[in-house]
């Protein structure tokens, strides 16, 4: 009887699970819009579904808890843009923060979107279609209109430059939008307690030692631990771009048997900069928490109780933004930015360029052209997003007028930054990797400076022939 | 045609302990360090219950964490269900968990009995073949798997969470063999001899003696299909669809930096355990507990 | 020849009412496993543009010193986590099994850990194990006069203070493994042996352990397979880089770096190529250990008689 009992709850229960899911097909499948504003497609039947794969982005409104300010949902950028585009229907496909590559990746070679989300790290020639046929075809935006309209750093890193494929070299995916840019910063108040000096707005690398030298120790006013500075492993490359320690490449067919190898490795091995660079690492990690190595140290950072004097981890220092945006007074009178270091070569920074382009299987790809141009280059889409997804970013564009946030004084100093002080090289992954597998070892003291530059220059020597293994050179 | 009678003489343990009196020293012991580790378990979770009622000025957690919040406050909760569908998550997580729970209930057990007490060429070679599902990561095989689903029209549905991990689910079919290898095979023979179908057997004679091991594989599946995060991330692409690990990793990325709070993130994830420590309390009172199964012979 | 072929199509006639039974299962490897599997495997064998190179994927992965160590380190904390976790869950599972009362809350509580996400569970743990002076465990040292130690970023021992965590978040699913096949045990057993005059060590090795070799073989073949998997805690403490000083460099946190990571170049052939290197590694120790559990098996392998010479 029970085991009856048992059979018939069993029977109910699969019968249920699949009426759930034929519901679950019916809410799902299917192109409409997310629904939460329908009220301009009126003319529905005759728009076109354009799918754009963003990042990030939420449906609906979401209220930052520290700053109480509102950001709109992805609607509002939807209504703006077919307001600009009537002939397109938009609809946004959410890809979130973590493990963002693998949703994209199989959004995109699945064929779920007609545009994309990257930055200059990705294999764009997989996913996207080279842009200058839409250029050759479109009178209003030709290949001349991109060079002079956006800025050299947002230029430079929407063509595309890399040893895998060097018959794609110059070809042009996707269009800028914004360009990212990196600040380090100070504690006022410890820096006040121990008496030192602040830094300049653009210090050097041995201002940054000396006081980190200076506020170790136990804090004169309150008797607390205190560290003279934190850096984390995973950026000190990008923060070696103001140290000189790279030669910008310029290569125009990405021909990696054509790399000339004493100019652009070799100099490694006799460098005085490279060995100041590494010797800096090696001084300020003294003056570092101790858990540095595992990346904890720093959770009392812009909290009332920070002991750490220079913050030189970007990724710490990028919350600061939603507190400035927020005009919270007790972070932002005690924690000052300041910029990143530069050298001879006047650059500094790691050239983080956002884009979004025409994906490789798109439906319509001229409409899908014109929408990632109206993105790129329309000023009240541009003050949308500036406003409501990428608030701590800057304009690519070189004609900024018009664009509200530029009436910011810290993103107006920002943009001005990467416009004079960006690197510019046609490829970085032959040192960067390299060099990244040396700083693993150097913070925790297992090699001097003068091992370190050994170790890099052996590896960006591995590197390279492993590409030409690879590419059957 | 004559029902099987195998039925297993159950005695309650029960009964028999009431007659002993005092507790031996043993039993105590065991209290002792059982308690002492369940501490251990339990002061990171009331460290996390105390930072989602905590409120602080900043995007970290609380530090050092305390175990009374400083600041008492439900701020943190109420900016959950402001910023995220967190009941739409909730709902979509325990469809998709009771449907992953039928189909392993009903497949797993089969298959188990199948590799058990079944004699059949390759037995042994179709064995290992499902147990590879374990040995190939599973983010190599995401985008290709991710093709297959969509091509099949499940993407973006419960279904499409749910099927390939049901289909592959080479561990709880591993277990189940193994605890079905300890029931006797005289049961199989008996009930060839009364002339029952195969899967007459398997319903009538081990499906009931397998209640321990169903229900400890409904609990380690419900678990699994909760955390579950890189699957239903890629397979859903609309929010209203979204699991509650998915929900989740939406609000605490790096890329968009202004939603991730940690106070946020605790509270979502308490609102997230509630329900499923629910499902926990009551799948327990299904699990036979103190049951011994004494001399099987007919 | 054809006398064998013709012996096996007759004993599968006869037996073919098994197949429908393991149908499912077998499909769906076919289609999640397999198919995958041989794409990983074309994948390795190109480039990333996509022109066929053989083998040089696999010469420059084993020429690549960060590969060797990453399997050295997954080996090791593999190794490292089987053979505390396990003794740790037969330990608790068994007191759990004997106490009278409570066994419900307390299967409760082991099982909080596994539901609260890897990443708060890093955050308390770094907290726990904090490198400072004035980090709990440290603390605590510092009263009986040790100094403070590094843990998680001292390479020396990160790796154990990250099996410490991974033991605290996964015993509860070995428990709960181990307590179902605790169960079948009849409890007539403890009481003749009771009788007979067996204190609980006794009673633990004489009975428990025997009645419980399935399960214990089950779970030791498959903690070995997933400890080879390890990445979602590594991940969590150390982020992509595996520091301090690669120290937690596993093999799927290698593959993550070159297939899905923004700090890394993407390659996914040799992503693929390391891929498939794990899965042959994982194939050539769980059959070793099938192997190795398989012989005393055998005897039990036709639904086995139960011990009766108690």
């Amino acid at each position: 009887m029970k085991k009856r009992l048992l059979a018939c709850m069993l029977v109910l229960i699969i019968v249920l699970s699949i009426i759930l899911v034929g519901c679950g097909n019916n809410n799902s499948k299917g192109e409409s819009s997310t629904g939460v504003s329908n009220s301009k497609n009126a003319n529905n039947g005759k728009r076109e579904l354009v799918r754009i794969a963003w990042l990030g982005l939420s449906p609906n409104d979401t209220v930052d808890p520290i700053s109480g300010i509102t950001f709109k949902g992805s609607y509002l950028f939807k209504e703006l843009l077919e307001e600009k585009i009537p002939e397109a229907e938009i609809q946004f496909i959410e890809i979130p923060g973590t493990n963002w590559i693998q949703k994209m990746e199989t959004t995109i070679k699945s064929g779920e979107a007609d545009i994309g989300w990257y930055t200059n790290q990705v294999l764009a020639a997989e996913w996207f279609v080279d842009h200058r046929q839409f250029m050759a075809k479109d009178p209003e935006f030709t290949e001349e209109t991109f060079e002079k309209l956006f800025i050299p750093v947002a230029k430079h890193y929407t063509r595309y430059h890399t040893f895998d494929f060097p018959d794609k070299a110059g070809a042009i995916y996707g269009l800028p939008y914004d360009v990212a840019c990196y600040y380090i910063m100070y504690d006022k108040k410890l820096l006040e307690q121990w008496g030192v000096e602040p830094p300049s707005e653009r210090p050097t690398f041995k201002e940054l030692l000396e006081i980190a030298s200076k506020t170790t120790g136990k804090n004169p006013v309150t008797g607390k631990q205190n560290y003279g500075g934190y850096i984390r492993t995973y950026w000190c490359e990008w923060l070696g771009v103001g140290a000189d320690i790279y030669r910008p490449l310029s290569m125009s067919e990405m021909d990696i048997s054509k790399l000339d190898i004493s100019k652009y490795v070799d100099y490694v091995l006799e460098s005085e900069e490279v060995l100041d660079y590494f010797q800096f690492l090696i001084d300020f990690i003294k003056y570092c928490p101790p858990g540095i190595t595992s990346d904890s140290g720093k959770e009392k950072w812009l909290t009332p109780d920070n002991d750490i004097a220079v913050m030189l981890d970007t990724s710490a220092t990028g919350v600061y933004y939603n507190h400035y945006l927020a005009g919270n007074k007790e972070v932002t009178d005690r924690f000052v930015p300041i910029f990143l270091p530069i050298g001879e070569q006047g650059v500094s920074g790691f050239p983080e360029v956002h884009h979004v382009a025409v994906t490789y299987n798109a439906k319509n790809p001229d409409l899908a052209w014109k929408v990632v141009k109206t993105i790129a280059t329309d000023k009240d889409v541009l003050n949308l997003i500036f406003e409501h997804y990428s608030p701590s970013q800057v304009p690519a564009l070189v004609d900024t007028s018009g664009l509200k946030i530029m009436e910011d004084k810290f993103a107006k100093a920002r943009y001005e930054d990467r416009l004079q002080h960006s690197l510019i090289t046609d490829d970085y992954w032959y040192w960067r990797e390299p060099i990244q597998k040396v700083f693993g070892d150097l913070f925790v003291g297992k090699l001097t400076a003068e091992q370190a530059r050994q170790q890099w220059h052996t590896n960006m020597m591995e590197w390279i022939e492993n590409k030409k293994k690879q590419l059957g050179k | 045609m004559s029902t099987i009678q195998a039925k297993p003489t159950l005695v309650k343990v029960s009964n028999i302990r009431k007659k002993e009196k005092r507790m031996p020293t043993y039993v105590l012991i065991y209290y002792f360090i059982l308690v002492l580790v369940a501490i251990t378990i339990i002061i990171p979770f009331i460290w996390m219950l105390s930072a989602s009622f905590d409120r602080v000025n900043t995007y970290e957690l609380p530090y050092p964490p305390r175990f009374i919040p400083a600041n008492f406050s439900s701020f943190n909760y109420k900016m959950v269900i402001t910023n995220m569908q967190i009941l739409v998550y909730l709902k979509n997580t325990i469809i998709v968990a009771i449907m992953s729970l039928i189909f392993q209930l009903i497949l797993t057990p089969m298959c188990g009995f199948a590799f058990s007490k079944g004699c059949f060429p390759g037995k042994s070679i179709i064995l290992i073949f499902i147990l590879s599902n374990l040995m190939v990561p599973f983010e190599t095989k995401l985008s290709a798997i991710y093709n297959i689903v969509k091509n099949m029209g499940l993407s973006n549905t419960y279904l499409g969470i749910v099927l390939p991990g049901v289909m592959t689910s080479a561990m709880f079919i591993f277990f189940m063999k193994k605890f079905c290898d300890d029931l006797p095979y005289d049961l199989y023979e008996s009930g060839v001899l009364d002339g029952a179908s195969k899967l007459r057997i398997f319903l009538q004679i081990y499906l009931p003696l397998m209640g321990p091991a169903l229900a400890t594989i409904a609990v380690l599946d419900v678990m699994n299909t909760w955390n579950d995060l890189l699957w239903p991330m890629i397979v859903v692409n609309k929010h209203e669809m979204s699991t509650i690990q998915v929900g989740l990793a939406m609000f605490s990325s790096d890329a968009s930096g202004i939603n991730r709070h940690a106070g946020m993130t605790a509270a979502a994830s308490m609102l997230s355990i509630i329900p499923l420590a629910l499902v926990f309390i009551f799948l327990q009172r299904y699990i036979v507990e103190s049951i011994a199964v004494t001399g099987i012979k007919q | 020849m054809s006398n064998d072929s013709k012996k096996l199509i007759k004993t599968i006639r006869k037996n073919w009412g098994w197949y429908p039974f393991v149908l499912i299962p077998f499909v769906g490897t076919v289609m999640f496993n397999l198919v995958p599997l041989l794409k990983t495997f074309i994948d390795a064998m190109h480039n990333n543009a996509g022109t066929f190179i053989g083998f040089t994927n696999y010469e420059i992965l084993f020429n690549d010193e960060e590969f060797i160590i990453a399997i050295k380190n997954t080996v090791y904390m593999g190794a490292l986590g089987v053979c505390l976790n396990i003794p740790f869950a037969f330990i608790f599972a068994n007191m759990l099994n004997r106490i009278p009362r409570g066994k419900n809350l307390f299967k409760v509580i082991f099982l909080t850990p596994m539901i609260i996400s890897i990443v708060a569970v890093a955050l308390i743990f770094k907290f726990i194990f904090s490198a400072d002076s004035a980090g709990v465990i440290n603390y605590f040292l510092s009263l009986f006069g040790i100094s403070p130690k590094g843990w998680f970023s001292d390479p020396s021992m990160s790796r154990e203070t990250v099996i410490i965590m991974a033991i605290w978040k996964g015993i509860g699913y070995n428990i709960i493994l181990l307590f179902a096949g605790l169960q079948t045990i009849p409890s007539e057993y403890y009481e003749a042996a009771s009788i007979d005059g067996a204190n609980e060590f006794q009673k633990t090795t004489k009975i428990t352990l025997p009645c419980l070799r399935n399960t214990l073989i089950f779970v030791y073949l498959t903690s070995c397979i997933s400890v080879l998997k390890r990445f979602a805690d590594v991940y969590a403490i150390s982020g992509e880089y595996g520091n301090p000083a690669n120290t937690l460099l596993t093999v799927i946190l290698y593959i993550y770096k070159k297939m899905f990571s923004t700090l890394f170049f993407k390659d996914v052939g040799i992503g693929s190529a390391a891929s498939i290197v794990l899965f042959f590694i994982i194939l050539f120790i769980t059959c070793i250990n099938y192997i190795l559990t398989e012989e005393r098996e055998m005897s039990l392998f036709r639904g086995g008689k139960r011990r009766e010479n108690i």
